[in-house]
């Protein structure tokens, strides 16, 4: 089997470890003899034309933040066709904040985003930082660590990606973290989120794998440490 | 005369006896306690022990406390009073409590200079206060980032303590984002590395601090990198370079324990000897040389004061105790990780030690960022220690290294007994401890009998 992977904006948006997340769904592939074709894009640009089955976009820092989203708001159409062939997509704080209609800072006009998921953000005088721990509706968990300003308020019937059981997640309103919109997944949770979150990890795999193979799991890993550090972090202080 | 009113000798009196105490009873908040009550009392009291002194303050990411323990040494060969954090209590808490301590009971300290190692976010309320003389920016880098949100506003931070023209800017001209720092019409030193005869340290494709130009916003290349940012740089799109530096440390040379080096200063050339390995610690050298020249100092006298300087418990020092070489180098960053395992020979024995306490970062993604790969060859076992020891052996197995190879021990004595053990006196007995884990360490080798040079 074969799998492809763009990292988008690899060169700015890379705070916060969130590299880690692309080592593991490699790793987690080669693991399982599974090809993983990855390529690292600095421009929307460089996608067209090729298919890849997941897109992963990271935290930056502001000045990053703008370059990109003007970038990424060129391609809102092609992001659009992409969600609806069932690609997989990442997306993590910054990266997050860019899926849902606009992000708007402090001072300044609105960053755009591209409106896959029915959502919006705001910039907020609190910063939430902290260990975090979500509950999903199945009752397993999501551990990670978020650092942010920004408010996300998902509009009514946009599915969460679960609950706050530690954390302020969306928005430290509402008790929610995350969003889920067909394969596409918006989270605050760095840490990095996928190293300690196996099962989270397969799942996107899985879903991409998919796209092309006639599959319902994928072959079992031995994940130990993954398994340990996930319970310890489960029982963190915030 | 510093005229202290009542309510502050009262606040100096109790920093003191506070100091006296903590020092008694050796509670590990001693360096910051006696300042924060102090301070508490008597608001002003950091302004008016420090009115009237000459003050140089060292600043940034990575290497202020080397940097800064170098310039000690430099200064007192000199002749000078010094008057220095060497604790590292870096925050206005420690510097009060510094103060205090090197204080008579009127408030009047007898120095020529006080060295001031200044945490970033620390440095304009300092700089409000008292006015900084010369102020040294080593470098910046990604550092507990949950503290100041991000890169960018570290570097305002320091640009906020910049808060006239009379402090001389002493400034990594490698590091384009200390070397484009916003000031007013300062006196600037710049000091840096020579790009003919540094060869690059291999980090691989690790990633890297963006620079932007500030002249035009285009993104910054580089004829040569050094180190992650840090490199001979410039600006494709305009004519922004970084500056020909005043100080240069221009050639190193590693004999046994000592480093031979080459220092063109002013564009004449010294050679200099001093005990500290690596690419790194040849910046912190030569930051304490571009002070020196600033301060014109005495060339020689300072290059017997670098020659004299010991290594702080943990800043990759080699320790002989029970038969074994021990080689201990605090990790906090990926930058100083980085390099730190690029020095790792295959044959060690490995003793990672990961904390997550408020003075280590609570956020360990850090981890990710830094280029555990460089271990993915390693032959011997690696032991993963402290709170975060699991979060460890998954970063391990993910950089490819063999997981039936990692041990995992929560509790360091017994992970520092299983390094003694494994390595069996042969080789290197290598740690790398994230700050809490390295305040551990100390009273765990204290306890095994070793004698300590310089405290953190
Ligand atoms: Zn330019």
């Amino acid at each position: 089997m074969k799998i492809s992977i763009a990292h988008l904006y690899a060169p700015y948006l890379n705070i916060y470890g969130d590299i880690g997340n692309i080592i593991t769904l490699v790793n987690r592939c080669r693991w399982r003899s599974i090809d993983v074709n990855l390529v690292s894009v600095s421009a929307c640009k460089e996608i067209i034309g090729q298919d890849f089955d997941i897109f992963f976009i990271g935290g930056g820092q502001d000045k990053q933040q703008e370059v990109i989203a003007q970038d990424l708001a060129k391609y809102k159409i092609e992001f659009e066709h992409r969600v609806n062939d069932n690609a997989v997509i990442l997306a993590i704080c910054g990266g997050y904040q860019l899926l849902g209609h606009y992000y708007k800072p402090h001072a300044g006009d609105k960053l755009p985003g591209i409106s896959i998921i029915d959502a919006y953000t705001e910039a907020s005088y609190t910063r939430m930082i902290g260990n975090v721990v979500v509950e999903l509706l199945d009752k397993s968990t999501l551990v990670g660590f978020e650092n942010h300003s920004g408010k996300t308020y998902l509009a009514a019937g946009v599915k969460p990606i679960g609950k706050v059981r530690l954390g302020a997640g969306n928005n430290g309103g509402d008790g929610f973290e995350g969003a889920n919109y067909k394969n596409v997944y918006g989270t605050y949770l760095h840490g990095s989120l996928l190293p300690k979150n196996p099962q989270f990890a397969d799942l996107l795999i899985l879903k991409a794998l998919q796209r092309k193979y006639d599959i319902n799991e994928l072959e079992p890993l031995v994940d130990e440490f993954e398994n340990l550090a996930h319970n310890l972090a489960v029982g963190l202080k915030r | 005369m510093n005229n202290l009113n009542n309510l502050e000798k009262l606040a100096l009196y109790i920093g003191k006896t506070l100091i006296f105490l903590t020092k008694l009873t050796k509670i590990s908040q001693g360096t910051n306690l006696p300042g924060k009550v102090s301070l508490k009392l008597a608001p002003a009291l950091f302004q008016k022990l420090s009115k009237d002194k000459a003050i140089i303050a060292i600043s940034g990411t990575n290497g202020k406390s080397t940097t800064s323990g170098l310039i000690y040494n430099c200064l007192t060969a000199n002749g000078f009073k010094v008057v220095h954090n060497r604790q590292g209590a870096n925050l206005i808490t420690g510097l009060t409590t510094t103060l205090i301590n090197a204080s008579n009971l009127f408030g009047q300290i007898d120095c020529d200079y006080l060295l001031l190692e200044i945490d970033e976010a620390t440095l304009p309320n300092v700089s409000s206060q008292s006015q900084i003389d010369y102020l040294v920016v080593t470098n910046l880098f990604r550092d507990q980032l949950d503290r100041f949100g991000e890169l960018d506003t570290t570097k305002k931070l320091i640009e906020k303590g910049i808060i006239n023209s009379q402090i001389t800017l002493i400034l990594n001209a490698d590091d384009p984002n200390v070397c484009q720092i916003e000031a007013r019409d300062n006196k600037k030193v710049f000091y840096g590395l020579d790009s003919a005869n540094i060869v690059n340290s291999q980090t691989g494709n690790q990633t890297r601090e963006l620079a932007y130009c500030k002249l035009c916003n285009c993104e910054i290349a580089y004829h040569s990198v050094f180190y992650n940012q840090l490199g001979d740089w410039y600006c494709p799109n305009c004519n922004n370079k970084r500056p020909l530096p005043d100080v240069i440390i221009a050639s190193l040379e590693a004999k046994g324990i000592d480093v031979q080096a080459k220092a063109i200063i002013d564009l004449k050339e010294y050679k200099l000897t001093y005990s500290l390995p690596g690419l790194f610690n040849a910046y912190n050298i030569s930051g304490c040389l571009a002070l020196s020249y600033a301060l014109n100092l005495n060339i020689d006298k300072t290059l017997e004061g670098l020659l004299k300087y010991k290594p702080l418990f943990g800043r990759s020092e080699i320790i002989h105790l029970h038969n074994q070489n021990i080689i201990i180098q605090l990790i906090k960053n990926p930058a100083g990780a980085s390099l730190a395992l690029s020095s790792i020979k295959p044959d060690e024995i490995i003793i990672i030690a990961i904390n997550d306490n408020l003075a280590d970062g609570r956020d360990i993604s850090w981890l990710w960022d830094t280029q555990f790969e460089l271990l993915n060859h390693h032959q011997n076992k690696i032991i993963v220690s402290g709170k975060r020891l699991y979060d460890m052996a998954v970063r391990l197995k993910h950089a490819n290294f063999d997981k039936t190879k990692i041990i995992c021990l929560p509790d360091l004595k017994v992970a520092i007994d299983e390094g003694f053990k494994q390595a069996n006196g042969k080789g290197n007995l290598r740690i790398l401890p994230t700050y809490t884990c390295l305040l551990e360490l100390q009273n765990i080798f204290k306890d095994l009998g070793y004698k300590m040079s310089g405290l953190n």
